[in-house]
């Protein structure tokens, strides 16, 4: 074996990750170690105690932000920075399209899904703590309003024979998927009812395996680990 | 419905001479871009700064959002979110700073600007993030109550005691922020080492704040202060005779709701 075929063989060690099973952020991060073959070790920040206000989580992310990434002695925080770092540290292409075009669309739905999406799921997965108290009505049926106005203009975009988001699979899909998996969890799987691309794409990303084989959507958080804040590791 | 596109070369057939630039050096690869935005939004700074980074020509149009003309359906047919700015090259239109940055990016000339190394593009991310989600909120909050509000003719009362908590509040929230940022600027050019996305939105931000005479949040920590004096004066990325900064808009732009247009002569 040559030099380089033995380096090659070396497994880096895990990364470590704090973050908590009910935040869109550490479900996206998830989700890209699965699909990028990133070992990930985790701990959980639980941000209903605001744990990510300690002197101690502070130290690590300055303004608190969850996720947190350590990676020897580089720290990085928020999804976005850190499912950046998971997208380079991973093997094969980067998710990132190289058509500027292409890029753009999918940074465009990417921030559609931070600006309108995750508030939205946030609220709705905060419901399903023991003691967290219920959302008003006026509050859920506004949630709904503005998630659907989003789902619709993402169904008009799959309505044009896409397998995913943009064409290829990409960031936009780690942000939907995520997003769309804590509303499941949070009992709106109905809000994708009048959306049939829409709900053709997440069967898709449901069943879809990385390039090492392994079935990415069960990275994401369970129903179980969500309500009893547990964190599971990418291995 | 009137198709807020439709203005300077564009409403020429895509072929005409002049869809190419000014000199007609971009023809065959890329047309004028169009931009619809307001001078006192960040997201539509951001937007002319990298596109003066990377050396294309842009045409741009107010959409003012001072009257809410984000919300009007011509503009609803451009983006149904609302998100301002919007863009278009030819047939391809998109909305969002994120995206917009990005397409220009792509398009424009010189080498790639985000980051290859993981750590740094990280870092840069990291500064986004910051920028867009914890001291933009802020900053348009100032930029509201001092510039904006002024400008609308709805009866409001500038500087009524509720602007004056509001204001209050933001210029505190922005201090840890700037104080980090600072930091982080020590013994650097640029905020993550060479000049990034990081750099172009908290240019944007900072410059609000100027506009908005809040010049001495900059002024007073000396880091920052230094990345804004070599911002105001740096040569675009791409190499063109054209210094970015010089496309951000003063106070009496914006109260006279002027946005600049890029023009390249020096292919």
């Amino acid at each position: 074996m040559g030099l380089f075929g033995k380096r090659k063989n070396k497994q880096p060690p895990a990364l470590q990750m704090r973050g908590y099973p009910g935040d869109p952020g550490t479900n996206k991060c998830l989700l890209m170690a699965a699909e990028r073959g990133v070992q990930l070790e985790t701990q959980l920040v639980d941000l209903e105690e605001r744990a990510c206000d300690s002197p101690e989580y502070r130290a690590l992310s300055p303004f608190g932000k969850v996720p947190c990434l350590r990676d020897g002695d580089f720290v990085t925080s928020g999804a976005p920075a850190v499912l950046a770092y998971l997208d380079i540290k991973g093997n094969g292409n980067s998710l990132n399209p190289k058509k500027a075009s292409i890029l753009s669309e999918q940074n465009f739905w990417v921030d559609l899904a931070q600006r309108f999406a995750d508030p939205v799921v946030t609220r709705l997965v905060s419901s399903l703590a023991p003691a967290a108290p219920a959302s008003s009505p006026a509050q859920l049926e506004s949630d709904r309003a503005g998630l659907t106005q989003a789902l619709s203009q993402l169904d008009a975009t799959m309505a044009d024979n896409r397998q995913f988001i943009v064409g290829q699979y990409s960031f936009a899909d780690i942000h939907w998927t995520a997003c769309m998996h804590l509303c499941v969890l949070a009992g709106e799987r109905a809000v994708m009812d009048p959306f049939s691309a829409l709900a053709a794409w997440f069967e898709r990303v449901e069943s879809r395996n990385a390039a090492n084989g392994q079935p990415t959507y069960a990275s994401l958080s369970s129903l179980d680990e969500v309500q009893n804040k547990r964190l599971k590791s990418v291995a | 419905m009137t198709d807020l596109f439709a203005f300077g070369s564009a409403v020429k057939a895509l072929d005409a001479e002049d869809r190419y630039g000014a000199t007609g050096d971009l023809k065959k690869t890329q047309y004028v871009m169009q931009l619809l935005g307001f001078p006192a939004d960040a997201d539509s700074l951001k937007c002319l700064l990298i596109a003066g980074e990377k050396g294309l020509e842009v045409e741009s149009r107010v959409l003012d959002i001072s009257a809410g003309e984000q919300y009007s359906d011509d503009y609803l047919a451009i983006s149904a979110s609302a998100m301002v700015p919007a863009l278009k090259e030819a047939y391809f239109q998109v909305c969002g700073d994120l995206a917009i940055i990005s397409f220009i990016e792509g398009r424009g000339l010189g080498n790639r600007m985000p980051p290859r190394n993981a750590a740094v593009l990280a870092q840069q991310e990291y500064w986004v993030d910051i920028a867009r989600s914890d001291a933009g909120p802020l900053v348009q909050a100032i930029v509201d109550a001092v510039v904006i509000a002024p400008m609308r003719n709805d009866g409001a009362t500038p500087g009524a005691a509720s602007d004056v908590a509001e204001l209050a509040s933001a210029r505190a929230g922005l201090v840890p922020i700037l104080d980090a940022l600072d930091a982080q600027l020590a013994g650097k050019s640029y905020i993550v080492g060479d000049y990034s996305y990081a750099d172009v939105h908290w240019t944007a931000y900072v410059h609000l704040l100027s506009v908005a005479g809040e010049d001495a949040q900059v002024r007073e920590r000396p880091n920052l202060n230094a990345w804004f004096q070599r911002i105001r004066s740096r040569k675009s990325f791409s190499g063109q005779d054209l210094v970015a900064y010089t496309l951000m808009p003063s106070l009496e732009d914006i109260r006279a709701r002027r946005l600049s247009d890029i023009v390249i002569t020096d292919y």
